[in-house]
């Protein structure tokens, strides 16, 4: 039997806690089974929206929380970055914006990721469901979810 | 890493699928396989006729169920073997993805791997009933693999 190594992971972020610890446990795998990670941060376009429709935020405009969005992400990216750098891993690091499900889908695709690790926290204010459940769904690769 | 592996399985391609990366996991990292089948009658009782009989007809089909699960857990428990790897199992009745939470917790896993029918290939009831990978991943408190 062949196990299969993973030679390209994908771990998505959000600023959390959970999702920086899943982002350190993702670099952990990387470096026992694999090879490649790329780190992904999703500016929330959807929840800018809704945050600026509050009552008494309408004074956060759309764009300039999209903006500090995308700061925080990059603060993060860079972050789990030094991480990766020093434990000798191939490295990249990418933002998007849109709804967060389904651009971890959308980029595991495009990468040909084999295994997305993500933390499950952080997102339960979604009715819809959290964005772990979603990507769980929709991905066509293997998904580690760490708590 | 992850040392006590928990795998669900229900006889499926895809658990079996599972079944060996867990074992494959097992063996990178030094650790021991539990393997869980959970019978699940539920699903029967959807059907309005099997309410009149059912409780002449569950203890036969229970014990039917059981029966095939075992069968699926001596297969994967051979393929541990082969690989030298410790390996347990546990047989429940109930709703799968409540027993497999249960399980984990006992057990004090350090991963649950899941296999499941993923992307544009699980069917539109699937999607909307959410699959037993999909709420295992909600409930466990432990880290949850769902393995395609």
């Amino acid at each position: 039997m062949v196990w299969k190594i993973y030679k390209n992971i994908l771990t998505p972020i959000d600023g959390s806690v959970s999702s920086m610890k899943s982002a350190e446990r993702a670099i952990d795998i990387a470096k026992k089974l694999g090879e490649k990670i790329t780190a992904l941060y999703v500016v929330d376009t959807g929840c800018a929206k809704l945050i600026s429709a509050i009552e008494g935020f309408e004074h956060l405009e759309e764009e300039s929380l999209t903006l500090g969005l995308e700061k925080k992400g990059e603060k993060n990216l860079e972050k789990i970055e030094d991480i990766a750098k020093k434990e000798g891993l191939e490295f990249k690091k990418v933002i998007k914006k849109g709804d967060p499900a389904e651009e971890i889908v959308k980029l595991s695709r495009e990468i040909n990721s084999d295994l997305i690790v993500m933390g499950s926290v952080g997102a339960r204010l979604n009715i819809l469901g959290s964005v772990s459940e979603k990507v769980v769904k929709n991905a066509d690769c293997s998904v580690l979810v760490v708590r | 890493m992850f040392k006590n592996i928990l795998v669900p399985t229900d006889g499926s391609a895809p658990s079996i699928k599972a079944a060996k990366a867990a074992i494959g996991m097992a063996k990178e990292w030094g650790g021991k396989i539990t393997a869980v089948f959970v019978a699940d009658i539920h699903v029967l009782t959807w059907i309005p006729a099997f309410k009149h009989y059912k409780k002449i007809a569950s203890n036969v089909l229970i014990q039917d169920i059981k029966k095939h699960g075992e069968e699926h857990l001596r297969k994967i428990e051979e393929m541990a073997r082969k690989e030298g790897i410790n390996f347990n199992q546990v047989i429940r009745e109930g709703h799968p993805d409540i027993e497999i939470v249960k399980v984990a917790e006992e057990i004090n896993s350090d991963v649950i791997v899941i296999g499941s029918v993923g992307g544009g290939r699980a069917s539109t009831l699937k999607r909307l009933l959410g699959s037993v990978s999909a709420k295992v991943v909600e409930e466990a408190k432990c880290p949850v693999l769902v393995y395609r």
